[in-house]
């Protein structure tokens, strides 16, 4: 199958954890014999890229530089992405799967889900009430009410914990069985059936 | 031929120009045989989804949780709209154009030209550098840069007037043959209704005065403060009431300015009057002025000459584009008062020369100004990008579409 992962960092950008992980779990995805495409942001590089693992990946900048705050910055950036995402769909052929990592990468998600009703996984690394230290900011409420949307749209949540599980759960109101605990630490191909799964339940929606 | 219309006000919704517009223009659209889908913001009361004049409405939900500020608002409004819409045109593979209006709806519009490749055009009926003077702050020019972005990702843009279109050129540095002039238009109907003329204009001014009237926001860059200075100058020579209807900041300052200086009684300071009011008002006057120092189109005095009224401009933007001296009404020096004065005076003495300026200036309205030669070269701008489309290799692959 063709995946596309959508994620704010991806070596050689290394925001926190979250772009080593991707990494391990695009080259994994690749290795099960699956088409896999990165289409991340960096500051500076530009263009595509095929690794040797075979994942190939797509870097774009943000459209519009000067920013008030993360949320414009991310609103903007997203239709970058899906631009690309809509460029592989057209000329690669049909994605069958995307994967968001984080609210960031969830808002192109959704509207790709809608454009070409593809399915989408997302993951989350922290939630926006721990980060903000439960912050009532309209700045942390807009980015709680995408990460609500997101993780309402998905298919399938991954999480890191089942403490994570049990809070994300009661936090947007999730199906306790949509979200997944993902171990992070040693074999991921019990993800990449997860995901083969994923693609064959289809669009929901 | 279908267009998709993105705008962030449309009736019952109206705050600005962008409504009213997106209205005349996409019902003249409709009756010229395009089919028109407006998608844009919910407004409380009106439908969800309803064909209005032959145009299809969809009202989304326009992001109603608290937001930091109006950008930031704006751009989660578009997420919104365009998740909304890709569900639309998911379903809808007869849409030809996306057709943006202004920076307010640009993400949602780049995002859908994008995945689903159809051509964009944008509609730039304003600019941050042109509102704000410059970009002075990281919000202005985070808003410009966003305008910026819009008008390179059209195929076409279309400005209001040849100086909007020289002043885009200049403030978004976009190539000046990438931009279309259509001006803006007037619906000569909304100026038809019969009405009792001397009853109403009892309302405003004695028998005996004539009536100077200015529309607009009570704001220094429409030169109310030079109206009123050179309302002194006219009324030592004539015996008229100014009356100035709009808001702003600067309505109270000019009111006790007013006071002061003995003409008080000269003056009248409606605040906002609604629509078909001010259309009579128009009707009623006997000169309409429009003393702006910046008019980036300057529809007043458009609908000032539908009523019939002669109109004074001062020589700015897109007045000096409406109007021609001497032949469809009185041009004159951009904040100098004197000259104002001078013209209002030329018109309110010559009752013969005013009527020739009207006749003169209602029939540019008709042949100009007029919703459906608009609405004509719209769709004259979309076909000739739909003939430069089909040519090239951007569009969906045939097992998509």
């Amino acid at each position: 199958m063709r995946v596309s992962i959508l994620t704010w960092e991806y070596p050689p950008r290394i925001v926190s954890e979250l772009s080593a992980y991707v990494q391990i779990l695009s080259q994994t995805l690749a290795k099960n014999g699956n088409e896999v495409h990165v289409i991340t942001f960096h500051d500076t590089l530009r263009g595509d890229e095929k690794e040797p693992s075979g994942v190939i990946v797509h870097r774009v900048g943000n459209p519009v530089s000067t920013h008030v705050n993360v949320l414009t910055w991310d609103l903007t950036l997203s239709c970058e992405f899906e631009r690309v995402c809509a460029n592989v769909h057209y000329d690669s052929g049909r994605i069958d799967l995307i994967d968001c990592h984080e609210w960031l990468s969830v808002v192109a998600a959704m509207t790709l889900k809608r454009a070409f009703r593809i399915p989408f996984v997302m993951t989350l690394d922290s939630l926006e009430e721990q980060r903000s230290n439960f912050g009532s900011e309209p700045l942390n409420l807009a980015v709680r009410s995408i990460e609500r949307m997101g993780t309402n749209d998905a298919l399938f949540v991954l999480v890191k914990s089942e403490a994570m599980k049990a809070q994300v759960v009661n936090l947007h109101g999730l199906n306790s069985e949509k979200v997944k605990v993902v171990r992070r630490a040693g074999d991921l191909s019990g993800l990449a059936q997860l995901y083969d799964e994923a693609a064959r339940t289809g669009f929901a929606g | 031929m279908k267009v998709m219309m993105l705008t962030w006000e449309f009736p019952p919704r109206i705050i600005g120009g962008i409504a009213p517009h997106v209205y005349d223009l996409s019902r003249a659209l409709s009756r010229q045989g395009v089919t028109v889908i407006v998608v844009t913001c919910d407004f409380p009361g009106a439908p969800e989804r309803e064909i209005l004049d032959g145009i299809e409405v969809h009202r989304v939900n326009s992001y109603l949780s608290p937001t930091p500020d109006f950008a930031s608002w704006t751009y989660l409004m578009n997420m919104n709209l365009k998740r909304y819409a890709a569900g639309l045109l998911y379903l809808d593979h007869q849409v030809d154009v996306i057709h943006a209006h202004d920076w307010l709806v640009a993400e949602a519009a780049i995002g859908l030209k994008h995945l689903f490749r159809i051509p964009l055009v944008a509609t730039i009926h304003s600019t941050e550098y042109g509102r704000r003077n410059g970009v002075h702050t990281d919000y202005q020019r985070m808003i410009h840069q966003t305008e910026v972005w819009l008008s390179r990702e059209a195929w076409r843009a279309i400005c209001c007037s040849d100086y909007m279109a020289s002043h885009v050129n200049f403030a978004l540095g976009l190539p000046r043959e990438n931009i279309s002039v259509i001006p803006n238009g007037v619906d000569l109907q909304k100026f038809s209704p019969s009405f009792d003329r001397e009853s109403f204009r009892r309302d405003y001014a004695s028998p005996d005065e004539k009536i100077v009237l200015f529309v607009g926001r009570m704001v220094y860059e429409k030169g109310v403060g030079l109206l009123l200075e050179a309302a002194h100058k006219v009324l030592r020579s004539m015996n008229a009431k100014f009356i100035f209807v709009g808001e702003g900041y600067l309505r109270d300052v000019l009111a006790k300015k007013a006071m002061d200086e003995g003409i008080g009684r000269k003056v009248y300071f409606t605040g906002f009057l609604d629509d078909p009011t001010v259309k009579l008002l128009y009707r009623t006057a006997d000169v309409c002025v429009v003393p702006s120092l910046y008019e980036p189109f300057g529809i007043v005095a458009i609908e000032a000459m539908a009523a019939g009224t002669p109109v004074v401009v001062s020589d700015v933007g897109g007045l000096s584009e409406i109007v021609q001296h001497d032949v469809t009404g009185v041009v004159v020096h951009p904040n100098d008062a004197d000259s104002l004065a001078w013209g209002i005076l030329r018109v309110l003495k010559d009752r013969q020369y005013a009527n020739v300026l009207s006749e003169r200036a209602g029939q540019r309205v008709i042949k100009t100004y007029n919703w459906d030669v608009i609405a004509h070269a719209t769709s004259q701008v979309y076909h000739k990008l739909l003939k430069e489309y089909s040519s090239g290799s951007w569009k969906r692959p045939s097992q998509f579409s």
